[in-house]
């Protein structure tokens, strides 16, 4: 199957979800839904848990135009900036059991607030039961960061030691095994980090909230994203390194021109 | 800074039945809320819209109902985005405190 949305070819099997701003499929000019590219057909063959989804609203600014369609992203002021999926079930949430998520996004560096860029929330305050990608601040730095939890005794976090700078990054978490996870910008070009922990992983009936923009936690959002947010992927597999500069390959000069 | 016309108001939940979505950015069914629930966050672009003025719970700029302080945009009930992510960003309020970033 191929799949041309205006960019270099990207790999395609596996692919369950492909969410992006250029695509008239996926954001229709006047939409206020974010559709997946791909039909549901194709999501339920290779999907898990899964299949194509819409997002369930929008909190901010209306009608998607034309110009949105141009520049193949989206804004987000940090505040209640951001699209929700599966909003109370389990069920239909896009997993990424042994998968591979892909995102691409850019901090504005506007501030220095912990915030997510998305992913997988839960039913709990303190965190647990999620799966999502953060820039995290600490000593200084606005430190990349994938965050899982399962329970307070299961976590599986990959840092990156550096200081996120404003420019466009692909971020990108696999599960590399039952054991092993990696986390990456730019296919590791800019930096990446692994972690081995055994703890299962967080996915259950606690696991909900998909977000873009966000994560919710409990009763509440976490800080959202100050920044950009391009398309989003969502593998059923776990992506080879060389499948993983693919995908950046495919749309670093869309970005980072 | 990107967001100069961009204002934020927080009132009570009470009046999100009655309050007309349609003048904010922010739709009712995601509509950001505080940790307990008790008010939730709207913005517009530009000039207050007259529902906005029309809350009789708006939340005053100077301080928001938790006690955390932030710096008046001079109209009441109207915080900048600098002001309003003061006051997103305090933990325990409008959202629970970050978890522990350290490996797993």
């Amino acid at each position: 199957m191929s799949v041309n949305i205006g960019s270099k070819p990207i790999v395609t099997t596996g692919l369950t979800h492909l969410y992006d701003q250029l695509s008239p499929v996926s954001m229709p000019y006047g939409s206020e839904v974010w559709y997946n590219h791909l039909p549901d057909s194709y999501s339920e063959k290779f999907a898990v848990k899964s299949k194509g989804l819409a997002k369930t609203g929008l909190a901010v600014y209306g009608s998607k135009t034309a110009h949105a369609h141009l520049k193949g992203y989206d804004t987000y002021d940090g505040s209640s900036d951001y699209w929700e999926m599966a909003a109370s079930t389990h069920t239909d949430l896009p997993s990424i059991n042994f998968g591979t998520f892909i995102i691409w996004a850019r901090h504005s560096k506007a501030n220095t607030t912990t915030r997510g860029v998305g992913g997988w929330g839960g039913s709990s305050n303190n965190g647990y039961y999620s799966s999502f990608g953060q820039v995290y601040y600490t000593a200084s730095k606005l430190k990349p960061q994938w965050y899982e939890y399962g329970t307070s005794s299961s976590a599986r976090i990959c840092t990156i030691e550096k200081d996120l700078d404003a420019m466009w990054h692909m971020w990108t978490y696999r599960n590399v095994s039952t054991s092993v996870r990696n986390f990456s910008l730019d296919c590791g070009d800019w930096g990446s980090a692994s972690n081995s922990s055994s703890a299962n992983r967080p996915f259950n009936t606690n696991t909900y909230n998909f977000h873009i923009g966000s994560v919710r936690k409990g009763s509440s959002h976490m800080s959202g994203w100050v920044g950009d947010i391009g398309p989003w992927y969502n593998f059923n597999r776990i992506l080879s390194d060389a499948e993983v500069r693919q995908m950046y390959n495919a749309n670093k000069d869309r970005f980072n021109y | 800074m990107a967001w100069e016309n961009r204002r934020y108001t927080i009132f009570n939940v009470s009046e999100t039945g009655s309050f007309d979505w349609n003048t904010v950015l922010d739709k009712p069914a995601l509509c950001r809320t505080n940790i307990t629930g008790s008010y939730v966050l709207a913005k517009w672009d530009g000039d207050m819209p007259s529902a906005v003025q029309s809350l009789t719970t708006r939340v005053s700029s100077s301080a928001d109902k938790n006690a955390s302080m932030v710096n008046g945009s001079g109209e009441s009930g109207s915080f900048t985005w600098s002001e309003i992510q003061s006051v997103l960003d305090t933990p325990g309020v409008w959202y629970h405190n970050p978890p522990s970033g350290s490996e797993g």
